[in-house]
């Protein structure tokens, strides 16, 4: 294993997480909201059947995320009105969406399983910075969702953290019934969050079928809708933390075949278990309460209706 | 989109506005016309995919294909109860576990466990007698499921780790490890270059005890459960316990009951029923397959959110979701591609969601204030 294969990894380790990181991203704004949305992996199927489609429709692969966007966006809107307005359990609402989501891709998209994709994202090499060695092909080298995705990681933790906008919104995720006595309007916000989680977990999944896959299959998230709930817990609901978490994730799904591609001899099947079992493994670290580690909170008011009659 | 908007003090855009009121209790007009609303709304979204997907056919005949011929066709109602198998054992499992309001859905991953479990006893003694093959089988996918299930449990009980992520998880672990035997060690010989795993001994395959009717012994056994089920749950000690470590675990502690114990053993006996769905699918498929699980174990947690729990009630869900499972299959001649029953599920979901909320509120258009005068 020499540089070459490092930086390989590295560059292939961003790629490879990016999709997972913008529906974390997704379920980070709804989850800080208040609103769980166990829907991920329906949103980003969805999505990235959607995209997929209208990318072959269009010829144009930046149409086809704005349609992965707005097809994780509507199945969130149902999820939003579900549970906002008519306060069902977020649970079973979230399960709903995987199985019309899950269900709702296979069924459409019967037709292009195999199918060759008209146009894909292409890689964009940042002039100046890409001529760096070991450090352009590593970082700057890549297709500009993945540029997109981190820059958005980065907007989200300062909005998040930093503005009167973001504290509005953990606000509504922690204390919905006092937000709302001081005139922050909850319900919108609540709205607001969780569309545009959903809006996320859509790009998240037309970046599969778009970018890193490039072609569409009813499994060609693989779970990483799932993977995305946990991770949020891994992040403590911050985005910065999910950048660490999904490339962590990255690294490791791709990590089997590039070992035995540098000709060591491993075991795949190991290695395809391995993004699920480093789930479970930072779950148990994350939730139980052991000495020495930290532990940071979901928001107070996470997975309950806001009643504002039973104020 | 409106909401409670009795604190809005914006005029609109609109002159009227929509309001929701409680409705008064015991309001029985309200369950018929949230009913009414949640299947009209069922159909809707039916007949509109049909239109869509199936343009080109006879509505009539992919109806008929639907609804008409897993229940009331010999041949149709035998491919459901073939679904009724699998589907009423798992969802006994899963409800087993909700009573302690724990959220068991990685029933994918212990019906696979199971499924491994029964055909590793099967490959390992094919010359015993199928008397003892099958039962030895059965408490092997017992075992399996049950100890995958317990993996969740015993997380839950000790550190209160989130059961519901990691059953999913598992589930993926339980295929991947499935997929390695199937493609690997399990792969039969005599297929050819083609990927097929051994099958199982010709003495242990699930027959019908009554020719031409799919009565066969994984099904009696699916009852015998069902109907311990509603006696362990409803009338024993047992029972009791768990429901109220589930409804009130500080009072379950305060009465001293032991939450932990009590959440491992549901949770070690839900996986362990599921995983006989397993058995029962290896028995009925002849092999075990990377898709033998077959969307059943979701399906479960289905079953068991709209039964309520109740044995009438996951009997009747179970039967109701086979037929259209089995209907979406006959369909599939038609060009209905097999994930449609998913999506209806999904749907069905929804609408009961929204049924319940029916039945407690309803909307009312009112004129807006200010715009009266």
């Amino acid at each position: 294993m020499d540089a070459n294969f490092w930086v390989g990894l590295i560059a292939a380790m961003l790629a490879a997480g990016t999709g997972l990181l913008l529906a974390t991203m997704g379920e980070i704004i709804a989850e800080k909201s208040g609103i769980l949305n166990l829907g991920v992996e329906g949103m980003m199927l969805l999505g990235a059947f959607c995209g997929f489609a209208a990318m072959q429709a269009t010829g144009s692969p930046w149409v086809g995320a704005l349609c992965g966007m707005l097809a994780g966006g509507a199945l969130a809107l149902l999820h939003a009105f579900i549970t906002i307005t008519l306060r069902a359990s977020q649970v079973v609402s979230g399960l709903a969406l995987t199985m019309l989501g899950t269900g709702l891709a296979a069924v459409l998209g019967g037709k292009y399983v195999g199918v060759l994709p008209v146009k894909l994202f292409e890689v964009w090499a940042i002039p100046g910075l890409s001529d760096i060695p070991y450090i352009g092909p590593a970082l700057f080298e890549q297709k500009p969702l993945v540029y997109i995705t981190l820059l958005l990681a980065v907007v989200l933790s300062i909005v998040m953290h930093r503005t009167k906008l973001g504290l509005m919104v953990r606000a509504a995720g922690e204390n919905p019934a006092a937000t709302d006595a001081a005139g922050v309007p909850v319900f919108t916000i609540r709205y607001l969050c969780t569309v545009l989680g959903g809006m996320l977990a859509g790009l998240g999944g037309a970046y599969l079928t778009l970018s890193y896959n490039g072609t569409w299959t009813e499994s060609v998230t693989g779970g990483q809708g799932w993977i995305a709930v946990a991770l949020v817990i891994f992040a403590s609901w911050k985005p910065l933390r999910a950048c660490f978490g999904a490339y962590l994730f990255g690294a490791i799904t791709i990590l089997g075949y590039r070992l035995q591609a540098a000709g060591i001899n491993v075991s795949l099947t190991l290695f395809q278990m391995l993004p699920y079992l480093a789930t479970i493994v930072i779950l148990i670290l994350t939730t139980a309460q052991f000495k020495g580690l930290k532990r940071f909170g979901a928001p107070q008011g996470l997975g309950v209706a806001y009643d504002r009659e039973a104020r | 989109m409106k909401k409670h908007s009795t604190a809005t003090k914006r005029p609109g855009l609109l002159p009227w506005k929509i309001e929701m009121e409680k409705r008064p209790a015991g309001s029985v007009g309200g369950v018929l016309w949230a009913r009414l609303v949640a299947v009209a709304g069922l159909v809707i979204f039916l007949v509109l995919f049909l239109l869509v997907a199936g343009k080109g056919k006879s509505l009539g005949s992919i109806l008929e294909a639907l609804f008409i011929r897993p229940f009331f066709t010999l041949r149709g109602l035998n491919n459901t109860l073939l679904k009724v198998c699998p589907l009423l054992i798992a969802s006994i499992g899963v409800s087993l576990a909700f009573r302690v309001k724990l959220w068991n859905i990685g029933g994918e991953g212990q019906i696979m466990m199971g499924a491994f479990g029964a055909a590793w006893m099967a490959l390992l003694f094919p010359n015993l007698p199928a008397i003892l093959l099958v039962p030895l089988m059965f408490i092997a996918a017992f075992i399996m499921g049950a100890i995958w299930a317990g993996i969740a449990g015993g997380l839950r009980a000790q550190w209160n780790v989130n059961e519901t992520i990691i059953t999913l998880m598992l589930n993926y672990i339980a295929t991947e490890w499935v997929r390695a035997l199937v493609y690997g060690p399990w792969r039969d010989p005599a297929a050819g270059g083609f990927p097929q795993p051994k099958p199982i001994p010709q003495d242990a395959w699930l027959k019908r005890l009554i020719p031409g009717v799919e009565i066969n012994g994984v099904l009696i056994l699916a009852l015998i459960l069902l109907a311990v089920y509603g006696i362990f749950i409803m009338r024993s000690r047992w029972g009791y316990k768990i429901r109220v470590i589930g409804d009130a675990p500080g009072a379950a502690r305060y009465a001293g009951i032991s939450v932990k114990k009590n959440i491992l053993l549901a949770m070690l006996l839900s996986g362990g029923i599921v995983g006989l769905a397993g058995a029962g699918e290896v028995t009925a498929t002849h092999m075990i397959q990377v898709n033998i699980s077959g969307g059943f174990g979701f399906t479960a947690v289905l079953v068991a959110w709209l039964s309520n729990l109740n044995p009438l009630g996951i009997l009747g869900m179970t039967v109701l979701l086979s037929g259209m499972q089995a209907g979406v299959m006959s369909a599939q001649i038609y060009g209905l591609p097999a994930a449609l029953g998913q999506a209806i599920q999904g749907v069905l979901l929804f609408m009961v969601l929204a049924l319940d909320y029916l039945t407690h509120y309803r909307f009312r258009i009112v004129r807006r204030a200010g715009k009266e005068g």
